[in-house]
């Protein structure tokens, strides 16, 4: 497809004419926490940032979302699904983000059913992904395969040259929304398309210095959980759950009903493998009732499980969100620090 | 896209009471066409809506043959089912499903068919045991081992004595503590399997209880000679999809609502579960 640029100063008139067709979430800052959110009509996008803090998921699976709503009438009960999905454009996601979604893809299609809030969003929303202008300190995407500079999922890949962004058109959906604004682009032309390679090598150089070592990630995972290390790790936790929201993999759900007078709707919203309640049954039983067994599943499901389910893919994509636990869990790092024997 | 969030409205036909805090509910779906597509296999379990409290899994009762209604026996334990158990006949509820894999009774056709409940568990064993009475000729034999708390405890007092009469079906029953008209074994289920010297000859056995039962039950098994491949077992989470994607209930890498919730022990075992 094609390799285009764009000047920066003409992407506002762009962000205008793909409002005019679809609702566009961008990197915005509130409070100091940076995260995706509706841009207001004439804002201009926040591209100049380290990474959100919130990942670019909440947008295909929010927080907290109605999935069915109920009325009591005089013919009996009339239940119907919520349908909020709109043609979106999520732009400026993070190469880890946007491999956090073709994760997500996968799992909420995983045995064959789909999961239709997500995918009816994912279907309608165009990503534009933007390579990372300089290293996000602790990033180790590459360390987990994160393509930085053309990920996979992405419908358009931006990369700051300078006054523009060179322009990769990956999918016909990308090729849909560069068409909605085509006089704002002009064809890349040689020396662009070094300068955007030249930006995406040393990017790549920077981000050798933070690797870590996560081969073998299931192996690592055994091997540390069978280290004097893991103790002190579990012991810690908190089961506050943070890493769940925070981490652009985490998809699990609680599912709840909210009633009013003469009807009500059914939510699902964000929940955790490390709370103490989520296996809790009503007759009591817990089949992880400390936060041994918690970190574990959470562990082994991102290396060990979803890569099982998953085609091969981990549940981490390198983003470094996760080190916000607020007692120092690492769990990446401790798994890098583990030592694995080579599998035969 | 299809829903599989979406419950389809059910109507509370009937309501019976199967002891202290403990009823079967009859649902027919509000929409007879619905029941088509459904069809609820042995084993399999549903999502089961009181709206405005919330949703649960529960085991299907009903057996393969017995069609157009769906029957759940159902604890009173929490929320849910605090708000069910105030219901009457005529009440609407919400139903998704049917879920999961259901007992393995085809491949076990030709063997003698060891059905193993406890408590709250024999709901799935119902529908296993009379969907299999209802084909006895495919099976060796039938037998029923059911542990109960004490004899006002037993779940679906009637419908044992008629399995029993009927011939079809070895039935055992023991209770943990007797009373003064007790006049059955008293003991906890895994005594009722060495009294009666249950066999591993050509069988398979089907259990289905609280998780303390089953931790009880497989070495019991187990030492009277029954392989790990003759063990299967259904279990149970807090499972609230019922898809595959809420994320409670793995074990290993396998999900109880999608893969299970019936499992072979040596499975279970391959994949680093001990139960």
């Amino acid at each position: 497809m094609d390799r285009l640029k764009i000047q920066k100063s003409r992407l506002g008139e762009w962000v205008g004419k793909l409002q005019a067709t679809a609702a566009v979430y961008a990197p915005t800052q509130q409070a100091g926490i940076t995260y995706f959110a509706r841009l207001p009509e004439g804002a201009e996008p926040l591209l100049d940032y380290g990474n959100t803090d919130l990942p670019a998921k909440e947008v295909l699976f929010p927080q907290t979302e109605r999935l069915v709503a109920w009325e009591r009438t005089p013919e009996g009960l009339k239940v119907a699904e919520v349908d909020t999905s709109e043609p979106t454009v999520l732009l400026g996601v993070r190469p880890c983000d946007v491999t956090g979604l073709s994760f997500l893809d996968r799992a909420f299609t995983l045995g064959g059913i789909e999961d239709p809030y997500y995918l009816r969003r994912r279907e309608k929303t165009t990503v534009i992904a933007l390579v990372c202008p300089h290293p996000v300190p602790g990033c180790f995407g590459p360390s987990v395969g994160v393509n930085e500079t053309s990920p996979e999922g992405a419908d358009v890949v931006l990369t700051d040259v300078g006054n523009a962004y060179v322009v990769e058109v990956k999918t016909e959906k990308g090729q849909a929304a560069v068409d909605v604004a085509r006089d704002a682009f002009a064809p890349a032309s040689e020396e662009d398309l070094i300068a955007a390679r030249e930006a995406g090598e040393r990017l790549l150089a920077e981000l050798a210095e933070q690797a870590i070592p996560m081969d073998h990630p299931e192996a690592r995972t055994q091997a540390f959980l069978a280290s004097s290390a893991w103790e002190q790790v579990w012991r810690r936790c908190l089961s506050c759950g943070i890493c769940a929201f925070l981490c652009p993999t985490c998809h699990c759900f609680d599912i709840c009903d909210q009633a009013r007078r003469g009807g009500g709707e059914r939510i699902r919203c964000y929940d955790t493998c490390s709370s103490r309640i989520y296996t809790q049954q009503a007759g009591g039983h817990n089949s992880r009732p400390t936060a041994k067994e918690r970190l574990t599943q959470r562990l082994m499901h991102k290396f060990s499980y979803a890569p099982q389910r998953l085609g091969g893919l981990i549940g981490c994509v390198g983003c470094a969100r996760c080190r916000r636990c607020p007692v120092d869990i690492d769990l990446q790092m401790a798994l890098s620090q583990a030592e694995v024997k080579e599998p035969a | 896209m299809k829903n599989p969030y979406l419950p389809q409205v059910a109507v509370i036909k009937a309501i019976r009471d199967e002891g202290p805090g403990l009823k079967s509910f009859d649902l027919a779906f509000r929409d007879d066409s619905v029941w088509e597509g459904f069809r609820p296999q042995p084993g399999q379990f549903v999502e089961l809506s009181v709206f405005g409290e919330g949703e649960a899994p529960f085991g299907v009762a009903t057996g393969a043959h017995e069609t157009g209604q769906l029957r759940l026996s159902i604890q009173q334990v929490g929320r849910l089912t605090k708000a069910l158990h105030g219901m009457s006949p005529g009440d609407e509820v919400g139903v998704r499903g049917p879920f999961g894999n259901g007992w393995p009774l085809e491949a076990a056709k030709g063997k003698n068919l060891v059905l193993i409940g406890g408590g709250i568990g024999m709901p799935p064993i119902r529908s296993a045991l009379v969907t299999a009475m209802a084909q006895k000729d495919a099976y060796e034999s039938i037998s029923l081992f059911y542990g109960a708390r004490s004899p006002e405890h037993i779940t679906y007092p009637d419908e044992l004595q008629q399995w029993a009469a009927s011939g079809d079906a070895n039935i055992h029953i023991t209770v943990d503590v007797g009373d003064d008209t007790w006049k059955g074994h008293v003991g906890v289920i895994t005594t009722l399997l060495e009294d009666e010297h249950a066999s591993p000859r050509n069988a398979v056995t089907m259990t289905c209880g609280p998780p303390i039962m089953i931790h009880f039950v497989i070495p019991t098994l187990a030492k009277l000679g029954f392989t790990e491949e003759q063990m299967v077992v259904s279990l149970e989470a807090r499972m609230k999809c019922g898809i595959g994607k809420c994320g409670r209930c793995n074990v290993g890498a396998e999900y109880i609502c999608l893969d299970g919730p019936v499992f072979s022990y040596d499975h279970l075992l391959a994949m680093g579960v001990k139960l």
